[in-house]
């Protein structure tokens, strides 16, 4: 079932949470060694499923899987999101470099297209896969500052790194959707810092591509207040946005169509994470509350919560966004 | 290197031959680009392509990118398995007609 028929069929709020690094701690195990070690990984997963009972499961976040599969330098600290350490692509001509690389061969992309089997065949909720947006891809590939002055210096060059982005991560997420991905997130983060003509120019068309190519559920995040964004990503065709805290839900609801589920936007740090299980759930209450005349919600963190958020605070507001009724 | 091209309406036909490689890689490209952008849909018949290099698998997948971008297509034909490989190992099979060799 795709997924805004499962959000019109059900008859309370899905919950669905962005929060496979704490994950991490029911496993005692650190997040290089989920990230190298997809029966870890799994098993970390396993046990959020197990405990927390969302009403779907993404794998870990990592926005270096495509970057560092084309051989990019990856920094992994033991329990840090890793990050790309330097960006290659200065000029048309670098991109050759990368060309002849199949990223499915690399050893990190096999971790996540196994973790991905492993969710399918002993997970019985709706199963979510990552992948890095076309934009933000060419930015680490680029640098955030050099793609942002080449989208006005020399445009042909950003969308030359696009075309390829998009071809890196169109094989990679086919590669999960086919090991059982029920969804798809695409992660956009650096599109944040675009007005809404240059978003229509350098992320939409990119976006939208992998969109009709993918035969499932997918979803765009971006991360930070998209606001003025809002239409523009919704016209991507995707089934769903993914909103950070600083967006205004109720009145981002009403910016979408109908077909489209509006996926947020409890604050990872201020309160999943400082706060106590009490005041989640009252926190997570007020937000469904405020939310009450949304059509299609997804109840979920605005971000991807990090590894030492309290798994109390997490089972809170599933709960309580379980029994919450209009 | 030999490559002929021929265009029915916006179907472009590619009949190449020989090595693509490093060196002749360029000359397969000059002689593409030109023709690429009326194309909606190109066919490299690629039963003459004896070796793909780097460079050459590089050359194709830069038509293919060129060819999606302006929302039309690329498939290479009558590819053999030493050049189907190649082409597998880059992660592009899905570029061969039919998945398969000749």
């Amino acid at each position: 079932m795709r997924l805004i028929e499962m959000v019109k069929a059900s008859d309370r709020r899905l919950v669905a949470p962005l929060m496979g690094y704490p994950g991490s701690k029911l496993t005692d195990t650190t997040l290089k060694q989920n990230m190298f070690n997809w029966g870890i990984q799994f098993w970390s997963l396993s046990e959020l499923a197990q405990n927390l009972k969302p009403d779907a499961l993404f794998f870990m976040m990592d926005l270096s899987v495509e970057v560092g599969a084309l051989g990019m330098p990856v920094h992994f600290g033991l329990d840090e999101s890793p990050t790309v350490d330097q960006h290659l692509v200065r000029a048309p001509g670098d991109l050759d470099k990368f060309m002849a690389i199949d990223v499915l061969k690399d050893c990190r992309a096999s971790v996540f297209l196994n973790t991905m089997r492993l969710m399918k065949e002993n997970l019985d909720i709706p199963k979510g896969a990552y992948c890095i947006g076309p934009f933000t891809l060419a930015g680490l590939m680029m640098g955030a500052e050099e793609i942002a002055l080449a989208a006005i210096d020399d445009p042909a060059f950003v969308h030359e790194t696009l075309q390829y982005a998009a071809h890196v991560i169109g094989r990679y997420a086919t590669a999960l959707i086919e090991s059982g991905a029920d969804m798809v997130a695409i992660l956009e983060p650096t599109g944040v810092m675009l007005s809404p003509r240059q978003f229509d120019e350098f992320v939409a068309p990119y976006v939208a591509q992998l969109v009709q190519t993918f035969p499932v559920s997918t979803i765009l995040h971006i991360c930070g207040n998209t606001t003025p964004l809002i239409r523009n990503m919704a016209a991507t065709g995707v089934e769903g946005l993914s909103l950070d805290t600083a967006v205004d839900f109720p009145a981002a609801a009403k910016l979408l169509p109908d077909n489209v589920a509006l996926i947020g936007n409890i604050d990872p740090i201020s309160v999943l994470r400082a706060m106590t299980p009490a005041q989640v759930a009252a926190q997570t209450r007020a937000f469904l509350d405020a939310t009450r005349d949304a059509p299609n919600l997804v109840l979920s963190s605005g971000c991807d919560l990090p590894q030492d958020t309290p798994i109390p605070n997490i089972k809170a507001m599933i709960e309580e966004g379980k029994k919450w009724r209009r | 290197m030999n490559v002929e091209t021929a265009m029915t309406g916006q179907d472009l036909l590619v009949k190449a031959a020989g090595r693509i490689d490093s060196e002749t890689a360029p000359r397969f490209e000059e002689q593409l680009a030109p023709r690429l952008a009326e194309a909606r849909s190109v066919v490299i018949d690629a039963a003459g392509v004896e070796y793909l290099s780097s460079a050459g698998v590089r050359a194709v997948l830069r038509a293919a990118l060129k060819m999606t971008a302006q929302k039309g297509t690329l498939k290479l034909r009558g590819v053999r398995r030493e050049v189907a490989k190649v082409l597998a190992l880059a992660g592009l099979e899905e570029l061969i007609e039919g998945g398969g060799t000749a």
